[in-house]
């Protein structure tokens, strides 16, 4: 063990994304000057989520119950899919409590420029899900960004799930709402004139 | 538009380089390797945030003066009476390698084009109709970008699209290549590939009345000039948008007959990346039947047909950029080149080793005398 305990702290947290030398090195003294318990309260925090946090064994979120809450919910639609990327686009979808359905989460998206295959999602999984006995799934939206990847992924999905006679959906992009035309990108646009509806 | 003043700051052997252009034409004349060309790369950079001499055109390291660290381009630029403050610097180091600013903001890239448009016309130009492949295809993309600004996303996306099935085509990594990916790759391929081909067929059915009027004044002669694209599929009759439907399911069925071959050689045979233009003089491939002197005069064509067509795109005319053209022109086509300056309403920087070469009035140039990366303006009597 290193004898010099702040530089190993600052290295330990310049370490984590977003944060470089100096934020770490003032997030070290803050941490320093803070009382122990709060220090404590971080630490066993920190240990909490490596030790306690694992994938729920359905929908692959990450929880500290398995099956996790939204899976236990009797009041959610189990007849509604949303695949999502990652636990983050969960988080964003739930936050505006629009979603009423099931949720699975693929830990990723289909990459071969970074050697990312089928293998490496949480493919599997879904597709045990999906023809389980008693599977009441109907409607399986996928909900990938709409960049190569996440696009890539979605035709993917559908390939794979509408053989089991499913519905395959994919969440729609465009304008984005509140937003203004004019200052939203050319891409964009041209998109939503593509998708655009009838009134 | 036009640009009323230009600036730049350790660019390449421009130490500091400020310089105020006639409304009309700017004549920067002097020995090779004094830095004429620099300065026409300096506004293409303005323009396109790109260069047109390194490889690959984005990289900054050789834009930046040896031994410097940043280096900064900018200028005052009018565009349909609005007048505006672009600025690019390039950094050797850091995320940012290129941060641009209008009007002292700073601005995405994407929000940064359309306020100013150049054609760069070079002499690498007159070697397109036997020129590589990939200069006509570099020559069609740039054109079709300077009319619409999005056209560069959707290369991108295609070229992303593209790279991913070469990976999967040679198993790179753990994906293996099964074919159920190959056929998401081929449909997204298709999809974006044929709205790549709808845009650049699209564009040379703009340019052709253009191209074969400009070619009978260029040449003086009677015979019919035409640039045909060869694609990798055959292209239906129609234009619009489901015509980029059908491209699209040409281009599916096409990837598919290929994949045996495609799979053996780890890379995408067809597609909009390996098309390419051609040029007819009378109905004949001007490659192989014309002569040297008509090649040019196509390309002169070719070019004058871009600008007009640019001029009435954007309702504005471009600002040319001609590096050392004279020089490979002979006497006639350049007299008829310069009879065209005159008439058309652009503003243009012109590079030359000789100010005799510039067949313009007085009036109508400012010339500068370029040497060791510094432009004088020139007090000789023309």
């Amino acid at each position: 063990m290193s004898g010099d305990p702040i530089g190993r702290l600052v290295r330990e947290l310049s370490k984590l994304p977003g944060v470089g030398q100096k934020t770490a090195t003032r997030l070290a003294f803050h941490l320093l000057r803070a009382p122990a318990q709060q220090v404590r309260d971080l630490a066993q925090a920190l240990l909490d989520v490596k030790e306690r946090i694992r994938l729920c064994s359905r929908c692959m979120n990450l929880t500290e119950l398995d099956p996790c809450a939204l899976c236990q919910d009797a009041r959610r639609d189990p007849h509604l899919l949303c695949v999502v990327a990652n636990p983050a686009d969960l988080l964003a979808i739930e936050r505006t409590g629009s979603f009423r359905g099931q949720y699975h989460v693929l830990h990723g998206v289909l990459s071969p420029l970074e050697g990312v295959g089928p293998d490496d999602l949480r493919l599997r999984e879904l597709l045990q899900r999906l023809q389980e006995p008693g599977a009441q799934v109907r409607e399986v939206i996928v909900a990938t960004s709409p960049n190569v990847e996440g696009e890539a992924t979605a035709l993917y999905l559908a390939r794979v799930l509408k053989p089991l006679g499913l519905c395959v959906s994919r969440i729609a992009s465009g304008l984005p709402i509140g937003g203004e035309l004019e200052y939203a990108d050319g891409i964009t646009i041209a998109r939503a004139l593509e998708v655009r509806r009838e009134m | 538009m036009y640009v009323r003043s230009l600036w730049a700051e350790r660019f390449r052997n421009l130490r500091r380089l400020e310089l105020e252009p006639h409304p009309r034409f700017t004549v920067l004349y002097g020995d090779n390797g004094q830095g004429k060309t620099n300065i026409l790369e300096a506004l293409y950079l303005l323009a396109t945030l790109r260069s047109f001499r390194t490889s690959p055109p984005g990289a900054v390291d050789d834009l930046i003066q040896m031994g410097e660290r940043k280096a900064t381009v900018g200028a005052w630029v009018e565009r349909l009476g609005v007048e505006r403050c672009l600025r690019v610097e390039m950094s050797r180091e850091g995320p940012g390698r290129k941060q641009v600013q209008i009007d002292g903001k700073t601005a995405r890239s994407g929000a940064f084009f359309g306020g100013f448009n150049a054609v760069l016309f070079c002499p690498d130009d007159l070697r397109l109709p036997k020129g590589p492949p990939a200069q006509r295809r570099r020559f069609l993309d740039r054109a079709v970008w300077n009319t619409r600004p999005t056209y560069l996303r959707e290369v991108q996306a295609y070229e992303r699209i593209l790279r991913s099935r070469n990976a999967l085509l040679r198993g790179e990594g753990r994906t293996g290549c099964s074919s159920q990916m190959l056929e998401v790759y081929d449909e997204q391929l298709a999809a974006a590939g044929a709205v790549l081909v709808g845009r650049r067929v699209a564009y040379l059915q703009d340019l052709a009345g253009g191209f074969h009027a400009a070619f009978a004044r260029v040449s003086r002669s009677g015979l019919s000039a035409e640039v045909r694209y060869h694609a990798s599929v055959p292209l239906p009759v129609e234009q619009g948008e489901t015509a980029v439907q059908q491209i699209a399911a040409q281009l599916r069925q096409r990837l598919l007959d290929d994949r045996r071959r495609d799979l053996q050689r780890g890379f995408t045979h067809s597609g909009p990346h390996a098309d390419d233009l051609e040029f007819f003089l009378g109905g004949q491939p001007a490659a192989a039947f014309a002569s040297q002197g008509q090649l040019r005069a196509l390309v002169l064509a070719l070019k004058i047909a871009e600008i007009c067509h640019l001029h009435t795109v954007l309702g504005d005319p471009p600002v040319l950029l001609l590096d050392d053209v004279s020089s490979e022109l002979d006497p006639r086509r350049n007299a008829y080149l310069f009879e065209f300056l005159q008439e058309i309403s652009c503003q243009g920087f012109i590079t030359t080793t000789s100010p005799r070469y510039i067949l313009l009035d007085a009036a109508e140039r400012r010339d500068f005398q370029v040497h060791a990366g510094e432009a004088t303006l020139a007090n000789h009597v023309l």
